[in-house]
């Protein structure tokens, strides 16, 4: 948890240390590709839809980010073996793969980058909420347009913050394929408010 | 000025209440409904060195092709998969099909074990309720939705070797 809480602690005192600029609203959709690995349906590549709520003041980026996931792979990721070895079928339902994230933003007319990191949660149709689906992490650089943009953004999910550290570490030490392997792009159109 | 100030913010504030009221309906538009997913488990009693390869060695322990016929028009799906979970009894191998029609579908699994080979074919196959979906040769009828899932989106089929 410290590891996390320092990171957030050095983005909020650099928002602070630079003049607010501005502070900015986001609404966005976007698409990444479908992924089922050892599909047997080639209809399982149908790209995946995600909405984007974000909110910028100076640097400091603060978003949500709604992905539309598909039955099959809500029940592969709620599914699991427990530690006596019992098998727990997942739930077979569409969902919302739902990312709440902090991190820094930068935009250089008409370019912006972003890095950010934060938790995620599963909603399935139905109303149930799914808590065991980790934390992840984004990076992404985009082109900004007035008042749209567009976004290219690739987002890491980890089971936990031990294995976000430890993909940190990895990559502080020149080792990134932790960090950046399996990692899901995703391309948003954004409007600014 | 000032209502020209707010009325991003309203317009975001909509636009958050709208994905978070309307979370099923924006599902059930993206997603078609005819979606199944067939887990074929292998026993462990049966093929032992099979599972314990999977179990402590994380090896392939064989391999399952699947056949979705379907019956309307005679056309017939093919799909070759390993293992995709394992537990104390049975190795498990996942198919997800997503763009079925309101057809009626037969399945047949081939089963070619690591240890025993080739296995004769299995066309019954069970709902969520452990019902065995007709005599053998079993089918199901799309939509399905007395599979144990309230919203009728997808339903999971067994299988046993």
């Amino acid at each position: 948890m410290k590891k996390l809480l320092l990171p957030l602690a050095a983005i909020l005192l650099l928002a602070l240390a630079v003049p607010a600029a501005f502070s900015e609203a986001e609404l966005g959709i976007g698409l990444s590709p479908g992924q089922i690995s050892g599909a047997p349906d080639p209809s399982n590549v149908d790209p995946i839809i995600n909405f984007h709520v974000g909110w910028t003041w100076s640097i400091l980026f603060l978003s949500w980010d709604s992905y539309a996931m598909p039955d099959y792979w809500v029940y592969t990721n709620t599914s699991y073996t427990d530690q006596w070895g019992g098998y727990h079928d997942g739930f077979n339902v569409p969902g919302f793969l739902n990312m709440f994230d902090i991190g820094v933003k930068i935009v250089l007319k008409p370019f912006v980058g972003f890095v950010e990191i934060g938790t995620n949660g599963l909603y399935l149709r139905g109303g149930e909420n799914y808590g065991r689906v980790g934390v992840n992490a984004r990076l992404g650089a985009g082109l900004k347009f007035g008042f749209w943009g567009i976004n290219f953004s690739g987002t890491q999910v980890f089971n936990s913050t031990q294995d976000m550290s430890a993909a940190f570490h990895d990559a502080a030490h020149g080792n990134w394929s932790t960090l950046t392997d399996g990692m899901v792009p995703t391309l948003d159109l954004v409007i600014y408010f | 000025m000032k209502m020209r100030k707010l009325l991003p913010l309203v317009l975001l504030a909509l636009g958050a209440l709208f994905l978070l009221t309307s979370c099923d309906a924006i599902l059930d538009a993206i997603f078609p409904s005819n979606q199944a997913v067939v887990d074929v488990a292998i026993w462990k009693s049966d093929f032992s060195l099979d599972w314990s390869a999977t179990y402590y060695t994380n090896h392939s322990s064989g391999r399952v092709t699947l056949y979705l016929t379907d019956v309307n028009d005679g056309s017939v799906t093919t799909a070759v998969g390993s293992w995709t979970g394992v537990d104390y009894t049975y190795v498990h191998y996942t198919f997800p099909f997503t763009k079925l029609m309101d057809h009626t579908y037969t399945l047949t699994a081939y089963y070619n074990s690591y240890s025993l080979g080739s296995q004769p074919p299995n066309t019954v196959f069970y709902d969520p309720s452990g019902a065995e979906m007709g005599t053998p040769p079993c089918s199901i009828t799309m939509p399905y939705k007395n599979s144990g899932d309230s919203t009728g989106h997808s339903v999971n089929l067994y299988m046993y070797f």
